[in-house]
């Protein structure tokens, strides 16, 4: 959500590159033709994101310094040679690749010997409900409020929401966090200042779970609430002077059915595809919220790993993460041709 | 205060010296003073990270080592001021013609899993610290033992390769948690195991067992209602995962968290407007400083290193820094203990002094106001690790004084992976550190100041004397100091030692910390010890 | 605009044909924007806002005789008042000063992270618009990749790589911003390179990389600039977010994001709230006042991306 900037301009227009051919094929196929096309997105991702953290100065066996007591230093001298970290980069890189290639293994974290595919999934499942609830949230507030504001364009409450959503987009989220927290958790204890859980529910405990979800969704919802109703309006408002629209009116079909009927549906499509393009800078930003509220999800873990430099726990995120966003992009992608007949699948471009 | 520390050592030197000849016939029921009101009850604690791993001396994180603190044991206890006293043996007895250690055992203890322990249990441990390929964290510590041998059932035997005076107190006998051994069956492969199942399901002896682990969320332990001990009074302790200090304070304060370690100074007045909260205030050993590398031809020049002594303004710091909270600091004995030699006083704050200091080394001021020699410009980046907010600040202080006398000074924040790799090396001018962990029985610097430990990375050493401190009059002390056997002379040393680094001022020793514990107005018992925030956690219990 | 297609035209005939490269109609034609400009009031605002903050970024030594990195602890955490308006930090540096000096590190950073953007985004996007074909496809799919990444997480690690200086958090920033721009850049050039003039450049046997510069760059600059102006916007907030993480500029040189992240203790936050308010309010005016030049800027400069 850091990143989020109001629509300035359609944003189909800089996506959906394998949209734009006519030749038909089935849904299936294109499915399949996309899931294809991931392996070499994700060969790259982790080239670079390999590269990028070898290559950064700092010493993964720092973590296991303490930092105010006694160090052993031939230990650690061991333990890098045990980690294989006086390997030439490509040689540790090829290694990992063999790992997870060959051995459908991500490698074990340095901290704690630990398979990094375990640390991560007993983590996904709090991120995905902090990002699933913020977004819902978003689509819940957002689409009423755009709506609104284009069919009473230029009205005081649609200027008053335009001045709400660039305000939306302009607090730091890690500003709002904090906020957030002294109001409703000190000064009015509303709400808890973090965590997931009480400290005795285990499991999935329906009623804990949101209660404590609260805060931390509603801060990351936030600019994604900003940017989506600036953009349900401007989508509105080019569908409602579509011929269609006209016809529909011409008709004399009521102006809530048109709205609601009409306009509605076909102003959504966009902000399908509009999700589908947010998701890497909302899972950005559900790094930065899980960290100050101490949510179990993935957040913590890829700081601590990237601050400690343990390189198979970066890998290993960077590439789960990546995953989630092309599939999420796939998913709106797909979602989006579904619902538009004009789309037809084709070869990418 | 230094007296009656001494007699309290003296008393429990005494105590021990009874506890040794006469020894603990039996396991205990439960412990002296146990009252069966002040049982029941949960606490909620909180680290910054989750634990790493639950094997001892695998581990060099405080959440690891806190957590493993109370479920695991060693041999010998420490009491409040780290004398040995009784632990998992009732007693011992040390032969110096053969440089041998004998324990007895306590016998009836049961491991959390209801095996019993026994002699099998001690053997193996050590034979897994001891180990070659052994990947124990501290394995230094435990170069001095020779061999591990099994008497019977509840007697054990350590030969030595060398006396070592430390091995009750800080040594192998007090520092070395003792493992289950039927967990290890494999010995030091499953030691070393890179995914341990034990690791993250501890059993040992201890008052706490451990019930679950949730990560990034929470460590739970329950009380081991058959300790040897009789059982501790908290029935659960939860220790919540929290990201920072800030977090955590704000949890304290909302009443969502009941004790926390340490508070920044500056929260405390926040802390103090809750009338739910109440605070301790205690001594931690350990000494805060400005160091820098004395092989830097710069600070070669003691003229140099004083003048940055004189140039630091310590009392500012402890008054408006630590608010109060922090002695001023004179060198790396903490003042509260005797190896503190109580002539030596802090340098005063005089940047007329440190001017005139530079002048005669040389530096002079040039017409842009730096100081130069030789033609070259005086240029300090006064460093310190990222999100240590007193850090930083004593950084920015400092060098904001500096400037005044002519340096160029920049301040830079460094993560603590970069941070540690270049002090290491010795690419950092000055660093704001801090070294500590020890009390007055444990007190040791050998690690810290002796040319031996001087990192040298072509010949592939890499000891903590960073700051490349080299005199054979300090070696000296420090090798003596652990060889020597009659404690006033050791405290004598080290007086000495205290005295000899301050003259040559081979660091601005700042402060020492004093920290303060805010808890729950109705947590009572708390007591903290210099080595140990949950040194008594056995006894701790909610007023009802 | 149809929905379906991702190449629409940003321009209509008339533009085309006051095209900026015809030097004696530029005149009418900025006026004209500038006209458009005007009318958006909330535009007008944030222009006159981001020309106070230059001025007084770049006056700031003018101010006061305090150094932004001069301390003095003994009047620490003190009030706003007359001689330190916005009151002094934690440390006894005074919030007013290092908040202008702020501005110059946080606007400077801003800036440059978005030109640097620009001329990565602007060259890899229309190389690989204008070749289109393989080169296309290969040099899109590495976009494809990098944006895949959470953003946020790639900057973290791009950041963590380097040791932190006001280069490094530029860098990273800038790092980050260069592939929206380039595909932008691409599906401008996609589309501009079917028209006639760029074929009749082509006829005339113009160089590909000519007809880039001279005939189909001018025209994608709209919406370039608009993205441009919005990416500064963002910029901000991520040089914030990254001092908030102890990544971005360092202490004692003073940013708006790290003033900020310092004052983030409860304590300061509930009673000294000024050293946390003031930065805060910096950041946000500042943020506030580029998303509405953008947004000014969107309208005036393309009068059919505007709301119908």
């Amino acid at each position: 959500m850091i990143s989020l900037q109001p629509p300035a301009i359609s944003i189909h227009r800089g996506r959906l590159p394998y949209l734009d051919r006519n030749e038909g094929c089935s849904l299936f196929v294109y499915i399949l033709r996309r899931t294809w096309q991931t392996i070499p997105l994700l060969f790259i991702i982790s080239i670079v994101t390999f590269a990028l953290m070898t290559l950064a100065p700092g010493d993964p066996i720092a973590m296991f310094q303490n930092p105010e007591g006694v160090n052993n230093a031939d230990s650690l001298e061991t333990l890098r040679e045990d980690l294989g970290l006086n390997d030439p980069i490509y040689v540790q890189y090829l290694k990992w690749l063999k790992l997870v290639v060959v051995e459908g293994n991500m490698g074990y974290s340095f901290a704690d010997g630990r398979p990094v595919v375990e640390m991560i999934l007993e983590r996904i499942p709090a991120t995905l409900i902090l990002m699933g609830t913020a977004i819902t949230l978003s689509f819940l507030i957002a689409i009423p409020i755009g709506i609104f504001s284009a069919v009473r364009k230029y009205s005081a409450a649609d200027n008053l929401f335009t001045f709400l959503s660039f305000l939306g987009i302009s607090i730091p989220s890690f500003f709002l966090a904090l906020m957030a927290i002294l109001l409703f958790s000190l000064k009015w204890s509303i709400f808890p200042v973090s965590g997931m859980r009480g400290d005795h529910t285990d499991g999935f405990n329906f009623f804990d779970i949101t209660y404590h979800l609260v805060l931390p969704a509603t801060v990351l919802a936030f600019g994604l609430i900003a940017s989506l109703s600036r953009f349900m309006r401007s989508s509105m408002l080019e569908v409602i002077n579509q011929d269609f629209i006209r016809t529909a009116r011409a008709k004399g079909v009521s102006e809530r059915k048109v709205i609601m009927k009409h306009a509605f549906r076909n102003a959504l499509l966009p902000i399908i595809t509009l999700v589908g393009l947010q998701l890497p800078s909302l899972l950005g930003g559900a790094l930065i919220i899980e960290t100050i509220f101490a949510w179990p999800g993935m957040g913590r873990l890829a700081i601590d790993s990237i601050f400690n430099r343990d390189y198979q726990v970066i890998m290993g995120i960077t590439m789960f993460g990546s995953l989630l966003v092309v599939i999420g992009n796939l998913l709106s992608d797909v979602l989006y041709a579904v619902v538009d007949p004009r789309i037809q699948y084709g070869k990418n471009g | 205060m230094k007296n009656l520390m001494n007699r309290i050592t003296a008393i429990s030197l005494a105590a021990v010296l009874l506890f040794s000849v006469l020894g603990a016939t039996s396991a205990a029921a439960a412990r002296k003073g146990f009252d069966p009101n002040k049982v029941g009850g949960k606490i909620v604690l909180t680290s910054f990270s989750d634990p790493v791993i639950f094997i001892w001396n695998r581990a060099s994180d405080s959440a690891s080592i806190d957590l493993m603190g109370m479920m695991f044991e060693s041999l010998v206890k420490s009491d409040f001021n780290g004398q040995p006293i009784p632990g998992l043996a009732t007693s011992w007895k040390f032969d110096k013609p053969s440089l041998t250690y004998t324990f007895n055992l306590r016998k009836g203890v049961k491991w959390h899993d209801g095996k019993p322990f026994t002699s099998k249990d001690v053997k193996a441990t050590f034979d897994m610290y001891i180990d070659p390929d052994s990947v124990n964290t501290y394995k230094t510590d435990y170069e001095s033992i020779q061999s591990v041998t099994i008497v019977d059932d509840y007697t054990v035997k350590f030969k030595l390769k060398e006396n070592n005076v430390f091995f009750l107190t800080g040594g192998p006998a007090s520092a070395g948690a003792i493992l289950p051994a039927h967990h290890f069956p494999n010995g030091v492969k499953d030691y070393n195991a890179k995914n341990s199942k034990f690791g993250r399901n501890p059993i040992g002896t201890g008052p706490f067992k451990f019930k679950e682990w949730k990560t990034a969320e929470r460590v739970v332990l329950v009380a081991n209602k058959d300790w040897w001990d009789g059982r501790p009074y908290l029935d659960e302790i939860v220790t919540r995962i929290l990201p920072d200090a800030n977090v955590e304070a704000l949890n304290l304060i909302k009443g969502d968290v009941d004790f926390v370690e340490k508070l920044n100074p500056r929260t405390l007045s926040e802390v103090a407007k809750n009338k739910n909260l109440k605070t301790i205030t205690y001594d931690e050993g350990r000494f805060d400083y400005v160091g820098w590398n004395n092989k830097n031809p710069i600070f070669a020049d003691k003229k140099v290193r004083q003048a940055m002594n004189y140039a630091l303004d310590r009392q500012a710091i402890v008054s408006k820094i630590y608010l109060g909270k922090a002695y001023l600091g004179t060198g790396p004995m903490h003042p509260t203990l005797p190896q503190e030699n109580k002539n030596v006083k802090p340098y005063p704050y005089d940047l007329k002094k440190a001017a005139e200091l530079l002048d005669e080394a040389g530096w002079k001021k040039g017409s842009d106001g730096i100081r130069t020699k030789d033609g070259k410009k005086l240029e300090l980046e006064v460093t310190y690790n990222n999100g240590n907010t007193n850090r930083q600040k004593i950084a920015q202080v400092f060098a904001a004084d500096l400037k005044k006398l002519g340096i160029k000074a920049n301040v830079r924040g460094y993560e603590w992976s970069l941070y540690l790799d270049k002090y290491l090396k010795g690419e950092l001018d000055m660093f704001v550190l801090a070294w500590g962990g020890y009390d007055g029985a444990t007190l040791e610097h050998k690690g810290f100041f002796h040319s031996s430990a001087i990192p040298d990375l072509e010949k592939g050493t890499a000891g903590n004397n960073r700051m490349r401190v080299d005199y054979p009059k300090v070696d000296k002390i420090l090798e003596d100091y652990l060889t020597e056997e009659d404690a006033s002379k050791r405290i004598k040393l080290y007086q000495e030692l205290h005295a000899f680094l301050a003259e040559e001022a081979v660091a601005a020793f700042t402060h020492h910390p004093k920290n303060t514990a805010g808890m729950n107005k109705n947590l009572m018992g708390v007591k903290i010890s210099m080595a140990s925030s949950f040194f008594n956690i056995e006894d701790w219990y909610w007023k009802k | 605009m149809s929905l379906h297609n991702p190449a629409i035209p940003p321009h209509n005939e008339a533009q085309i044909q006051n095209d900026w490269s015809m030097q004696g109609k530029i005149e009418s034609r900025g006026a004209a924007i500038w006209r458009r400009y005007r009318k958006n009031k909330l535009a007008v605002i944030g222009l006159i806002i981001i020309v106070i903050y230059v001025i007084l970024a770049l006056a700031a030594p003018l101010f006061s005789d305090y150094d932004p990195e001069y301390f003095d602890l003994m009047n620490s955490d003190m009030p706003p008042s007359f001689q330190h308006p916005f009151g002094t930090d934690s440390l006894g540096g005074d919030v007013f000063i290092r908040s202008l000096f702020g501005a110059r590190i946080s606007l400077s950073v801003a800036i440059i992270a978005m030109l640097i953007t620009l001329v990565i985004g602007v060259a890899y996007g229309a190389i690989s618009g204008y070749f289109g074909g393989i080169v296309d496809t290969i040099m899109m799919r590495i976009v494809d990749a990098l944006q895949s990444i959470p953003s946020f997480f790639l900057l973290l690690i791009i950041a963590a790589s380097m040791t932190p200086t006001m280069w490094s958090t530029i860098l990273a920033i800038s790092l980050l911003g260069w592939m929206s721009m380039s595909r932008i850049v691409r599906s401008e050039i996609l589309s501009l390179r079917q028209r006639d003039y760029a074929a009749a450049a082509l006829a005339t046997g113009e160089s590909k990389p000519g007809i880039i510069f001279y005939h189909i760059l001018p025209n994608a600059i709209a919406p370039i600039i608009v993205i441009a102006t919005l990416e500064v916007a963002g910029n901000i907030l991520y040089e914030a977010t990254l001092s908030f993480l102890g990544l971005g500029i360092q202490p004692p040189t003073p940013s708006w994001g790290n003033m900020l992240s310092s004052a983030q203790e409860i304590v300061t936050l509930t009673m000294y709230p000024w050293t946390a308010v003031f930065p805060g309010l910096f950041i946000m005016v500042a943020v506030l006042s580029v998303n509405f030049i953008g947004d000014g800027l969107r309208d005036a400069l393309d009068p059919k991306m505007k709301d119908k």
